[in-house]
């Protein structure tokens, strides 16, 4: 999958504006003041704007042409959260797999991180039931490597429980972009004034 | 007849925040497709992909015995094409259950509640989607025979391609070369067991039949 390309002079605007996107159904009989709420969306799917208030017009029209390879909102990509700015954030309860899988390999919805705990079915497994690798996922992402039942590991961790990741470090989002028509003065315009949307997917 | 649900799943049910999802099982041509409308995989004893679906409401009446219920699942990348619109998919087995998910995300009690069995009856198919009606195995009982009781054999002469009462229709192989389809002559050819008549009807046509031990007019 492609990673969105940072340009390397031009930093998006910090805090980067993004949306936490949940779907909830409620009651349509709450008249008496008691509201039932349904879950639809297990994990969290988030929308990102991207602004660069100071970038050259080369490296927008980079971007451009990227959004081109991309199709419009047809092909999915990477972005990593903080890419060359600012501190690294905190995060929990972050997807990475979920049940009826028998592969021992998981990517990591992050790059860089440095505390991190894994957990299978809510809990914290011992860091001595996996391998760790620092951007060795296929996209540059971290990566984990369960220890097989065989060699003393957990069997199938994600055959009847979701993964879960908490970390410090680089967020990765799986994402796509928002609109399939953007004229170029209009992209330019959003790059550097209203941001360029993108829509968040469940990471992979 | 009620259904009882067990104590967690009911107690899940009845709270104010809750996390049920539908899981949507076919069978087409002995392979079984099932999906949730989940963000993410679910897993019982088989796991139910992700895929966007809905339904209309399930009807059951009491003054109907055709009980069904009609769904809508995505077929953006064309899953379905293939099996619907290049065999006979009707009368396939679709199940519809309902799961409900603790604040873990495992299965409360660890099983699915079924809302709806029953077949594939018609169907449309879109480039974007499949909707499909589903029926209740029941309908069956609604179905008129086109078989005629006759006395005589009803098979074809001769004929064991297609399936009959004891695996084939005539299975005749005595190399004869005529047939007058009556009970004697499938004697003389020593086939009676594949006899597709019921030559004991003409003998009932006129006949007096009464329940019990004797008649009140004997």
């Amino acid at each position: 999958m492609a990673v969105y390309p940072n340009p390397s002079t031009a930093p998006y605007s910090d805090p980067v504006s993004w949306e936490m996107e949940f779907k909830t159904l409620r009651s349509n009989f709450d008249d008496i003041g008691v509201e039932k709420r349904k879950q639809k969306w297990l994990y969290p799917k988030r929308n990102i704007s991207l602004k660069y208030p100071v970038i050259t017009k080369d490296e927008a029209e980079a971007l451009y042409e990227f959004y081109q390879a991309r199709g419009g909102s047809y092909g999915a990509f990477v972005w990593f959260e903080s890419t060359g700015i600012g501190a690294y954030k905190t995060y929990s309860s972050e997807y990475v797999a979920g049940t009826g899988t028998t592969t021992l390999a998981f990517n990591l919805p992050s790059k860089g991180a440095t505390a991190r705990t894994i957990n299978v079915g809510g809990a914290a497994t011992a860091t001595s039931n996996f391998a760790y690798s620092s951007g060795g996922g296929s996209d540059g992402e971290d990566k984990i490597t369960f220890v097989s039942s065989s060699a003393g590991g957990l069997s199938a961790p994600a055959s009847t429980h979701y993964i879960t990741y908490d970390f410090t470090g680089r967020l990765k989002i799986r994402c796509r972009f928002a609109e399939d028509r953007l004229a170029w003065d209009n992209f330019y315009d959003r790059v550097i004034n209203t941001g360029v949307k993108l829509k968040g997917l469940l990471n992979e | 007849m009620s259904r009882t649900y067990s104590t967690d799943i009911q107690a899940q049910l009845e709270s104010k925040e809750l996390r049920p999802f539908w899981l949507l099982s076919i069978t087409i041509s002995g392979t079984t497709y099932r999906y949730t409308d989940c963000d993410v995989p679910i897993t019982l004893t088989n796991t139910y992909t992700p895929r966007g679906f809905k339904f209309q409401p399930v009807k059951y009446s009491m003054g109907t015995i055709l009980d069904k219920f009609t769904f809508t699942i995505d077929n953006l990348d064309s899953a379905f094409s293939g099996l619907f619109a290049g065999s006979t998919p009707q009368g396939s087995a679709v199940t519809l259950e309902i799961v409900v998910l603790d604040s873990s995300y495992d299965i409360v009690d660890g099983s699915a509640i079924t809302v709806f069995e029953g077949e594939l009856d018609s169907w449309d198919l879109t480039e974007s989607q499949l909707k499909a009606t589903v029926t209740s195995m029941f309908h069956q009982w609604s179905q008129q025979t086109l078989s005629k009781h006759s006395p005589s054999c009803r098979w074809k002469v001769f004929n064991s391609s297609t399936l009959g009462s004891s695996g084939v229709d005539c299975a005749s192989t005595a190399g004869a070369a005529w047939c007058d389809r009556t009970w004697a002559r499938c004697l003389s050819l020593n086939n009676s067991t594949n006899f597709g008549g019921f030559r004991f009807l003409p003998s009932l046509v006129d006949k007096e039949i009464w329940w019990g031990k004797e008649s009140d007019h004997g």
